[in-house]
């Protein structure tokens, strides 16, 4: 305690606990949200590899038997070859879809997590903070609905209705397509119209399903953001009126 | 160099910086230092530091070497514990109900 310091000013110093109070519920909301976001990334990656295996699976039995080539091994290699190729054409671009899409939210709540945890660790152990920590509290407190979006929201896992809607329907037109499209080839053009329109109208149904979830998703989290920026805002305002008030 | 003038609407994050800095030395702390340490602007931080001891959050003492020293007082010390409670009621607010 500094003689210059009047006295009792640090005595009942409750600030730095409050401080620590704040910074530990802010590490654990960006990082629950890092571990969430990670999460589901891997996730979506699984099911690309899923979807991937199960059309290379599918053209190599269907190739298998419609492809006509009495040399079995033959028949077999161009078969693997066929279905290598279409499901690493398939599955490639949705990997690295997904990544690209997944990754800066990962990144962005990593990066938080570890500020957060750095500030904790230098007060912990009384190092010097690099910079202010109520500034970061203040800066973190905007992220909190995102976090918090981040670990409700789980694609696939937490929407299973309509989730299961877009697997069926995807599912469909693929089989139909797989299945009728081989044998159609031969047919005339109105008998290929008949097997391509519901396959494709299935897919592009799944596909409207897909969009308006993400939309509806989107204005949630939008409205979830204006809310608490508001609030933030609210808090903010009072804050400054106090100052201004001294 | 011309006479600062008083803030009308003081930066929240300045001012909070600038206690923060005084709360954490525990001690008097060179009007130079603070300025580095506060990442601001002479101009800005004579202006932030005239505002500051107008309303008694700071006050300015000449130490023994004759350098002037800037200190927190129990007002500044209650302003800071102040907005640290709201920036922590903001980061618990989802618990009291966002949705």
């Amino acid at each position: 305690m500094n003689p210059d310091s009047p006295p009792g000013i640090r005595g009942t110093d409750d600030i730095g606990a409050t401080l620590d109070e704040a910074l530990v519920e802010a590490r654990r909301l960006a990082g629950d949200a890092h571990a969430a976001q990670r999460e589901r990334y891997q996730s979506a990656i699984g099911y690309v590899l899923l979807a991937a295996l199960i059309v290379w699976f599918l053209l190599f039995v269907g190739l298998g038997l419609v492809v006509k080539e009495p040399d079995l091994a033959r028949r077999m290699t161009v078969s693997f070859l066929v279905a290598t190729v279409t499901a690493i054409a398939v599955g490639a671009p949705g990997a690295w879809g997904i990544r690209r899409r997944a990754r800066p939210d990962i990144v962005a709540a990593k990066a938080w997590a570890d500020r957060l945890g750095e500030a904790m660790d230098r007060r912990r152990s009384g190092e010097r903070p690099t910079g202010s920590v109520f500034e970061l509290l203040a800066e973190a407190a905007r992220e909190v609905p995102r976090w918090l979006y981040a670990q409700r929201r789980a694609g696939l896992v937490r929407d299973p209705g309509t989730w299961g809607w877009i697997f069926l329907l995807v599912w469909l037109g693929v089989d139909i397509l797989i299945g009728f499209m081989p044998s159609s080839i031969g047919l005339d053009f109105v008998a290929t119209i008949l097997v391509g329109v519901p396959s494709f109208g299935l897919l592009a149904a799944a596909a409207v399903l897909y969009v308006r979830w993400r939309r509806r998703r989107e204005i949630r989290l939008e409205t979830e953001q204006r809310d608490w920026d508001r609030r933030y805002e609210e808090v903010r305002g009072r804050m400054e009126r106090f100052l201004e008030e001294l | 160099m011309g006479i600062p003038t008083l803030l009308d609407r003081p930066d929240l994050y300045v001012v909070a910086r600038l206690l923060e800095r005084l709360w954490r030395e525990d001690a008097p702390m060179l009007k130079t230092r603070l300025q580095v340490d506060a990442n601001v602007n002479y101009d800005v931080f004579t202006r932030y530091l005239d505002w500051m001891c107008s309303k008694s959050l700071v006050a300015l003492q000449t130490s023994d070497d004759g350098r002037e020293r800037v200190r927190l007082t129990s007002q500044g010390f209650e302003a800071y514990r102040k907005l640290v409670q709201w920036i922590n009621e903001v980061v618990h607010a989802h618990r009291t109900g966002s949705r």
